[in-house]
C-alpha cells in the first residue's frame, strides 16, 4: 500500500553542479532523490495539531552534508540520517554557510548533527506544487574532509525539516536523501545543489 | 496520499474506500514550504497568526450530491406542469364543467384549424392543438375570454387554497393578429385607440379576498402593441402590474416586495409567445382569473374596440416563465401535487398545525412484480373461518382427510413485524400432506374474485418463488417443499423442490427434487430466517417433457414433510412458520434471484402496493468537486444568470441550490422581446434591446435596481425556501410515509394512514452540522476544530447537567426551594438565576449566586453542591472548573469564595479558597482571585489554576489526582463517593459578611480523566438540559482530529465527523451525498481576500478561503435508506459517523 509521499506523489530532483573560481560550471549528477519516512513524520505532526505551533517548523530550512553514502541498507525511505553526516568543523571556518548543531529526530532518539541553514531567498515555489531548494557549498566548505587520516569524499546529502515537534531547542527531521558518485571538495569550485521538491 | 474513508452506523461499518487526492494537496505543501520566515519578525498579532499551523491543516469537511439531483427530488417540480384543463378551450363545451372554467363576454370564440400554428408545432396535429380566433365583437364593452379557478371567479379547481399558495404563476399563450376578416377596429375611433393593444392580464387573490382588503391579490398583464395598418406585427410592449394590497404586512407574501415577471417572444408564423406571471399569496390561494382581451380594454370610452387574434397553446404553469408547451385535451384536473410539484406547501391555516411541506416521491413508480394475493396474512382470504373452514377462495390449507390450520402468529418476521404466519397440522392419518397453497387464478375468477395477474406458465418466462421460512421452536416439522403446480393437463407437474432442517438445526438445506429442470435459492436473512426460492424457467417441464404448455395455471404450494419421504402422519401436529410469499415472473434470463419483497395484502395490489415510489439512480453528472465551504452555493464556478455553461445554469444569483427547484426552461435562457419598452406616450420606440444579459442591464439602467426591482425575472421564486424535499434513494414506508421538513421547521414527519388525509405524527430530526440548518450553506460544512484544544474525537467531557442556567434544574423553584437535582444549594442561598450579564463565551447570561440577607441563616458559608455522586478512581483525575466574577454593583460581590472537591465517603475536604485581591467587603467591586489556602494534607495531589478569561472574568480549575497521600483514617479510596462544592465566603472569615453578597458564576464542568492524559480542565462544553444532546455531545459538531506519530497511531491521522440522523435525512430530500471533500485555508486567496487570520469560522459569514485536499466520491448515495417492512425509512434514519484517515507513514 502507497504510503502519503507515493500516494501524493512527491518527489524530487536533485542536480549537482560544480562550479569552478571561473565561472565554468560541471553538472555531476542529474537524478531524482528519496523522499524518506521523515517528511511523513513531520507532516503527521502537523496534520494531527499535536506537533508546532508555527508552520516554519515544518519548512525544510537546511541541510547536510555527508561522506559515508550510500547507506547500507541502500537508498530507502527509511533513512533517517546520513551515514556520514559531516560535523560542525568539517564544514570549514571560513565558509558563508551558517551551521546549525542541533539534536536531530533520529528513529525516535536525538542524534546531535551539524547542518548547513537554506538561506530563505534560496527557497523558491517555481510551480504550485513545486520548491526549489538551491544549496550552494561555497569554495571554503567542506574541503578536504578527512576521518581518521583517510580521505573522505562528499558523497550523500539530505534536506532537514526545521523542528516538527516544536521543541524549545530545534529538533530537525530528515525528509530527503540521496547518494552520489564521490566528490573531492577543494577550494577550486564550489558545489551547487539544485534540489526540486514536487509536492 | 493513502488514505481511506470508513462510514460507520454506530458499530457497523458501512462503507470503506480508498480516497482520491487533488492537486490542492501538492501546492499546500509547497505553500507551507515557502512562507516567508521574515514574517515571525513582525510583532502584530495578525501577521504572526499567518504562521499558526493550524491554518495549513485540514480545516473543514464538506458533503456534495450529484449533480444530476438538481433535477429530482426536492428540486423537482412536476412533470405535470400545464394546469388547465383543456390547452385548446377551442368551445366553451369542451371545459368538463360546461362555461364554468372559461367564459366569454362580448366576445367569440372559434376554432380555426387551418391557420398554421408557431413554428415549434407546426406538425403537432390540429386535434392535439390548433388555433382559436378570439375576437371581441362589441364596441360598447370590452371583450373578453377568461378563465377562472376557484372562488370567487370560477369553479373549485380539485387542488385547495393551501396547494397554490406561494408560488408563481406564468400564464402564457400564443397569439397572433389579426383573425381575418375581424381586424382590428377602434369605433369610435379615439386618442385611447390608436392602436391594437391586446391586454393578457392575471389575477390571483388570496383566500377570502373581498376586493375591500383581506388578503392580498396579485394582478399583472402583458400587452402587445400591434403596429398600424395591418396590425400584424409587435412595436412595443406594455407592462402592467397592479398594486393592490400586494405588501407583506398585508397581503402575506413570502417576500416583502416583488415584481411580475412579463414578455413577449417572436415564435415564428407570425405568432408571439406571451406571458405575464405573478406571485401568489401565502395567505392562500382562492382564485385564478386569467382575461385575454384581443382587442384591448379600453375604460373611456369603455369597449369602443372591436377585432380578433389567434390564439394557441394556452398554458398556466407555476413558475416565473413559460416552458413548452404541454397540450392538455383529456381534461386532467389538476390536482394539489401538480401545483406543488414535490412538495405540497405550507398549510396556511389558522390554527392548524403548520405543515411546512408534505413530500412525494416523483420518480417512476415500480409496479409490484408480486402475482400472489393475500400475501401479508392469507387468514384476509375471503371465505376463511379460522379454526373451521380453511378453504378460502384464494389461499387453502383444505386436504382430503384433514384440514390444516394457517394463522397469523406473535413471531418476529424477517422485517423486524410483529406477525408471521404459521402452518400446522392435525393429527393427520392419512391423505395428502399438510400444506397451503393460493388457488389458480382462473379459478378465483370463476368464483367472483378479483386477480392479481393470470399466474400461469408463460414461455420465455421465468417465475420466481420465493418465501421466507424459519423452524418453529417446537413441533417443527423437518422438512418442507415449495411447489409451482401445473395443476391441469395436459398432464399435471408437482414442480417441487424439498428442503430439510437437517440434524435437527435451524438451517434449511437442500433435500431433493425429482424435477432437476428447477433451480432453487437458500438466502440466511437473520433470527433464523431464511429465504427459500424455487425457479422455474419458462414452462419449466414443457422445456424437458411437454407436460406444461403455455397458459397453464400456477398453483403455489408450501407444504410440510414431502410424497416419498416419511408417512404423513409423521407431520402429525407439526408446524412451520413462514411469511412473505412472492411469485415474480420476469423475461427469462433477466432476473436470477428474487426481488425484495412487495406484499399484496389483498386479493390485487393497492394503488400504493403497485406504485412503489421510490427512487435510486447511478449518479452521471458529478460535479467537479464537493462543494466549497467558503461558498454560499454548491456549484463552484459561474453559474450567472443567463449563463448557459453550466447544467445548473438559470439559477439566480444567491440562491441557495441545494432549496431550489428544478424546472426545465427549455434553452435555459429567460427570453424578452427585442423591442421595448412600455411606449405609453405612443411613440413606436425601439431600443432594441437584445435578450438576456443585455435586457438586464437595460433595465437596471432605465429602472434603478429596488428591492423589489427583479425579483419577477430570471429566478424561480420564494417557494424554493419553502419547498422541502424527498429522500432520493430512500423510502418513505411504503408509500404512505412522507417526510416533512423545510428551512425553517425540520422537525416533524407526516403519515398519511388512509392514503388521503395527512395526520401528524412527532418526531426529532436531530441535526449537528451547523445551527441555522442542515443544509443552508454548501451542503454540510464541518466547523473547525481547534488543533490545540480539541485533539481525538471527544465526547462532551462534561459530567454536570443543566449548566446553563441553575434555575433549569427541574427540582429547582427559585425563591422557594433551592435544592434541585442537579444542585443544591443550601438554604444560606437567598437565590441562584440567570442574570443579564455577558458570560466568559459572550453569551447574554450568566448564573447568579447570592447569599441569603437573613443573618440568623448563615451559620457557615452558602454552599453549591452537586447531589450527584461521583465515584472516584485512582487511576483517574477529576477536576471541577468554574468562571467566577465579582459582582460590580448591586448586589455587591463577595470578597473570598472557595471550591472543593469532597470526598464524601471519607468526609474529607479540598477545599482550595481565593480572594479577590483588592476590594474590600461592601465595595463595588471587579476583583482578581488569589489563591489563599488549601488543606495542608491535600497539597500533593490537589492542583489550582487560575485562566484569565478576560472582561473581570475569571476560571478556575480544581483538579484532584487519583486518590492522593491522605493519611489514615482519611486514606482516600477507589471508589469513593465524590461531590463538589462552590463556597461564598468572606476574606475577614465571618459568615454574616456574605449576607446578601453574590458571586457571578459561568460554565460549571466537572471531568475525569485518565491521570496518563495530563488532562485537567479541557474547554467548557455546555451540557443544557440532563444530559447532552448530539450537538453537545460532539462540540458544535463538526471534524476532528486525532492520531499522531506513535507506535500506536504509526502516522496516521483521522478526520472523524458525526452527522446526525436529521442531516442524513435532510441531504436526501435534496439529492443524498454522493461525494465529500477535505478543505484547508488558502491562506494566499484568503489573505488576498482582505482577511487576516486568525480566521474564526462561521457559516454564514466565513472569512476563510479554501483548498481542496481530498476528495472522494460514492457510487451509492451516503443516506440510502430503505424501508423495513411496514417501517418507514424515514424514520430509520441514524447517525453516522464519516472516519477519514490519511496516512503519512
Amino acid at each position: 500500500m502507497k504510503n502519503f509521499t507515493e500516494e501524493l506523489g512527491i518527489n524530487g530532483h536533485l542536480t549537482i553542479i560544480k562550479k569552478f573560481t571561473d565561472g565554468q560550471e560541471e553538472v555531476v549528477f542529474d537524478d531524482h532523490n528519496i523522499i524518506v519516512s521523515g517528511m511523513g513524520v513531520g507532516l503527521t505532526y502537523m496534520f494531527t495539531g499535536s506537533g508546532s505551533n508555527s508552520v516554519l517548523d515544518y519548512q525544510i530550512d537546511r541541510f547536510q552534508i555527508g561522506v559515508s553514502g550510500p547507506p547500507t541498507g541502500g537508498e530507502t525511505s527509511a533513512i533517517y540520517q546520513l551515514s556520514g553526516a559531516a560535523t560542525l568543523a568539517e564544514y570549514g571556518g571560513g565558509s558563508n554557510l551558517f551551521i546549525d548543531v542541533k539534536d536531530q529526530m533520529t528513529n525516535g532518539t536525538l542524534t546531535s548533527n551539524a547542518a548547513a541553514l537554506i538561506p530563505a531567498n534560496k527557497i523558491t515555489k517555481i510551480s504550485d506544487a513545486s520548491v526549489r531548494y538551491t544549496l550552494v557549498v561555497d569554495e571554503e566548505a567542506c574541503n578536504s574532509i578527512s576521518r581518521n587520516s583517510t580521505d573522505m569524499n562528499i558523497n550523500e546529502v539530505g534536506l532537514l525539516m526545521k523542528n516538527p515537534t516544536g521543541n524549545t531547542a530545534d529538533q530537525p527531521l530528515l525528509v530527503a536523501y540521496r547518494t552520489f558518485s564521490n566528490i573531492r571538495k577543494t577550494n577550486d569550485f564550489s558545489l551547487i545543489f539544485r534540489w526540486t521538491l514536487n509536492f | 496520499m493513502r488514505g481511506e474513508v470508513e462510514i460507520w452506523d454506530g458499530d457497523k461499518l458501512l462503507h470503506k474506500e480508498s480516497n482520491l487526492l487533488v492537486n490542492g494537496a501538492g501546492e499546500l505543501l509547497a505553500d507551507i514550504m515557502t512562507v516567508s520566515p521574515s514574517l515571525s519578525g513582525i510583532a502584530d498579532h495578525a501577521t504572526s497568526s499567518i504562521l499558526d499551523a493550524s491554518n495549513y491543516t485540514i480545516q473543514a469537511i464538506s458533503f456534495g450530491k450529484d449533480a444530476s439531483a438538481y433535477q429530482y427530488n426536492a428540486h423537482a417540480l412536476n412533470s405535470r406542469r400545464n394546469l388547465l384543463y383543456y390547452s385548446t378551450p377551442s368551445a366553451q363545451g369542451d371545459d368538463p364543467n360546461g362555461q364554468i372554467y372559461w367564459n366569454t363576454t362580448y366576445t367569440e370564440v372559434c376554432s380555426a384549424p387551418e391557420i398554421l400554428p408557431p413554428t415549434q408545432y407546426e406538425n403537432v396535429p390540429s386535434s392535439v392543438a390548433h388555433a382559436l380566433s378570439v375576437t371581441d365583437i362589441s364596441t360598447s364593452g370590452n371583450g373578453g375570454f377568461a378563465f377562472g379557478f376557484g372562488s370567487p371567479l370560477g369553479a373549485f379547481p380539485s387542488w385547495s387554497t393551501s396547494g397554490g399558495q406561494d408560488n408563481w404563476f406564468c400564464y402564457s399563450v400564443y397569439i397572433k393578429s389579426p383573425v381575418l376578416d375581424e381586424p382590428y377596429h377602434p369605433y369610435p375611433y379615439t386618442s385611447t385607440a390608436p392602436r391594437n393593444r391586446p391586454h393578457i392580464k392575471m389575477q390571483l387573490v388570496g383566500e377570502n379576498f373581498d376586493n375591500l382588503g383581506g388578503f392580498a391579490k396579485s394582478r399583472s398583464s402583458t400587452d402587445p402593441y400591434f403596429a398600424s395598418p395591418d396590425f400584424t406585427t409587435l412595436s412595443g410592449v406594455g407592462i402592467g402590474f397592479y398594486t393592490d394590497n400586494r405588501g407583506a404586512a398585508t397581503g402575506g407574501y413570502s417576500i416583502d416586495y416583488w415584481d411580475e415577471g412579463s414578455g413577449i417572444e417572436e415564435a415564428g408564423n407570425g405568432w408571439y409567445k406571451v406571458w405575464t406571471s405573478v406571485l401568489a399569496p401565502v395567505s392562500g390561494l382562492s382564485g385564478i382569473n386569467i382575461t385575454i382581451s384581443p382587442a384591448g380594454w379600453e375604460a373611456s370610452p369603455t369597449g369602443e374596440t372591436s377585432g380578433g387574434i389567434y390564439t394557441y397553446g394556452h398554458q398556466l404553469e407555476l413558475g416565473r416563465w413559460p416552458t413548452s408547451r404541454q397540450f392538455n385535451n383529456q381534461g386532467y384536473e389538476a390536482n394539489n401535487w401538480d401545483l406543488s410539484g414535490s412538495v405540497l406547501n405550507r398549510d396556511h391555516s389558522p390554527g392548524a398545525v403548520t405543515d411546512n411541506g408534505t413530500v412525494r416521491v416523483l420518480n417512476d413508480p415500480i409496479p409490484n412484480p408480486n402475482i400472489l394475493s393475500y400475501t401479508v396474512d392469507p387468514w384476509d382470504s375471503p371465505g376463511i373461518s379460522p379454526g373451521s373452514y380453511t378453504a378460502g377462495e384464494y389461499w387453502s390449507a383444505n386436504s382430503t382427510g384433514y384440514v390444516a390450520s394457517f394463522s397469523s402468529i406473535l413471531e418476529t418476521n424477517p422485517f423486524g413485524g410483529v406477525s408471521s404466519v404459521e402452518l400446522s397440522a392435525p393429527v393427520i392419518t392419512g391423505g395428502n400432506w399438510p400444506h397451503i397453497s393460493l388457488k389458480e387464478a382462473s379459478a378465483i375468477a370463476a368464483a367472483g374474485y378479483p386477480v392479481n395477474q393470470s399466474r400461469t406458465f408463460k414461455k420465455g418466462y421465468d417465475n420466481i418463488y420465493s418465501t421466507y421460512i424459519k423452524k418453529p421452536s417446537s413441533n417443527a416439522t423437518s422438512a418442507f417443499s415449495l411447489a409451482l403446480q401445473d395443476w391441469y393437463n395436459p398432464d399435471p407437474e408437482g414442480n417441487s423442490v424439498v428442503f430439510e432442517f437437517r440434524g435437527g438445526g435451524t438451517v434449511p438445506t437442500f433435500k431433493s427434487t425429482s424435477y432437476g429442470y428447477n433451480s432453487y435459492l437458500i438466502e440466511a436473512v437473520g433470527n433464523d430466517w431464511y429465504r427459500i426460492t424455487l425457479i422455474i424457467y419458462g414452462l419449466g417441464s414443457g422445456g424437458a417433457n411437454g407436460d406444461t404448455v403455455e397458459g397453464d395455471g400456477i398453483v403455489p404450494f408450501i407444504m410440510m414433510g414431502h410424497h416419498g419421504l416419511v408417512d404423513p402422519t409423521g407431520v402429525s401436529l407439526k408446524r412451520l412458520w413462514f411469511y412473505a410469499p412472492q411469485l415474480e415472473q420476469w423475461p427469462t434470463g433477466t432476473k436470477l434471484s428474487p426481488t425484495k419483497y412487495r406484499e399484496v395484502s389483498g386479493g390485487v395490489p393497492t394503488y400504493a402496493e403497485d406504485n412503489l415510489l421510490t427512487s435510486s439512480y447511478v449518479p452521471t453528472n458529478y460535479l467537479s468537486s464537493p462543494p466549497n465551504p467558503e461558498s454560499t452555493r454548491v456549484e463552484d464556478g459561474n453559474t450567472a444568470l443567463f449563463d448557459t455553461s453550466s447544467p445548473l445554469s438559470g439559477f439566480n444569483m444567491g440562491q441557495n441550490l441545494n432549496v431550489i427547484p428544478y424546472r426545465e426552461q427549455g434553452s435555459q435562457l429567460p427570453n424578452f422581446l427585442n423591442l421595448y419598452p412600455n411606449d405609453a406616450a405612443g411613440v413606436y420606440s425601439s431600443f432594441n434591446v437584445k435578450k438576456g444579459q443585455q435586457f438586464l442591464d437595460w433595465r437596471t439602467a432605465v429602472y434603478p435596481p429596488t428591492i423589489y426591482s427583479f425579483s419577477g425575472m430570471g429566478s424561480l421564486g420564494p417557494q424554493a425556501y419553502y419547498l422541502g424535499c424527498y429522500p432520493e434513494g430512500s423510502s418513505t414506508g411504503g408509500s404512505n410515509w412522507a417526510l416533512v421538513s423545510s428551512l425553517d421547521n425540520s422537525a416533524a414527519y407526516l403519515h398519511v394512514a388512509n392514503g388521503t388525509d395527512p395526520n401528524f405524527i412527532s418526531g426529532t430530526y436531530n441535526s449537528i452540522v451547523n445551527e441555522a440548518s442542515s443544509m443552508d450553506v454548501s451542503g454540510f460544512v464541518g466547523k473547525v476544530y481547534d488543533a490545540k484544544n480539541k485533539v481525538g474525537v471527544v465526547s462532551n467531557p462534561n459530567h454536570w447537567q443543566y449548566t446553563n442556567n441553575i434555575s433549569d434544574d427541574p427540582g429547582i423553584t427559585i425563591n422557594t426551594d433551592l435544592a434541585g437535582n442537579f444542585y443544591q444549594l443550601a438554604t444560606r442561598f437567598g437565590s441562584a438565576s440567570s442574570v443579564p450579564e455577558t458570560n466568559p463565551f459572550g453569551g447574554a447570561s450568566s448564573i447568579q449566586l447570592s447569599a441569603t440577607d437573613d443573618l440568623a441563616a448563615l451559620d457557615y458559608w452558602p454552599i453549591m453542591s452537586t447531589p450527584k455522586i461521583f465515584s472516584l478512581s485512582s487511576t483517574h483525575n477529576i477536576t471541577f472548573s468554574v468562571y467566577v466574577k465579582q459582582p460590580t454593583g448591586e448586589p455587591q460581590g463577595v470578597t473570598r469564595f472557595g471550591i472543593n472537591v469532597y470526598n464524601v465517603t471519607k468526609t474529607h475536604s479540598t477545599t482550595a479558597w481565593y480572594d479577590f485581591s483588592g476590594t474590600v467587603h461592601g465595595y463595588p467591586a471587579n476583583g482578581t482571585p488569589v489563591f489563599v489556602s488549601i488543606p495542608a494534607n491535600t497539597a500533593n495531589f490537589v492542583g489550582q489554576k487560575i485562566e484569565d478569561a478576560g472582561n473581570g472574568w475569571w476560571r478556575m480549575v480544581h483538579s484532584v489526582s487519583g486518590i492522593g497521600d491522605v493519611a489514615s483514617p482519611n486514606q482516600w479510596e477507589d471508589g469513593d463517593d465524590i461531590r463538589l462544592y462552590l463556597y461564598l465566603s468572606d476574606s475577614d472569615v465571618v459568615y454574616t459578611n456574605v449576607a446578601g453578597s453574590a458571586l457571578l458564576i459561568s460554565g460549571p464542568q466537572m471531568e475525569q480523566h485518565p491521570i496518563s492524559y495530563n488532562l485537567s480542565a479541557t474547554p467548557y462544553q455546555p451540557v443544557a438540559g440532563a444530559s447532552p444532546t448530539i450537538a453537545e455531545q460532539n462540540g458544535t459538531g463538526g471534524l476532528h482530529v486525532s492520531g499522531g506519530v506513535d507506535a500506536t497511531n504509526s502516522g496516521t491521522v483521522e478526520y472523524s465527523m458525526l452527522i446526525g440522523s436529521g442531516d442524513v435525512g435532510y441531504s436526501n430530500l435534496y439529492g443524498g451525498i454522493y461525494n465529500m471533500g477535505l478543505w484547508t485555508i488558502d491562506m494566499d486567496k484568503t489573505l488576498k481576500a482582505g482577511n487576516t487570520p486568525p480566521y474564526s469560522f462561521g457559516p454564514l459569514n466565513n472569512p476563510r478561503k479554501y483548498k481542496l485536499f481530498s476528495t472522494k466520491h460514492l457510487t451509492k448515495n451516503l443516506g440510502f435508506i430503505e424501508d423495513s417492512g411496514t417501517n418507514a425509512g424515514s424514520l430509520n434514519y441514524t447517525d453516522l459517523t464519516i472516519k477519514w484517515r490519511l496516512h503519512f507513514l
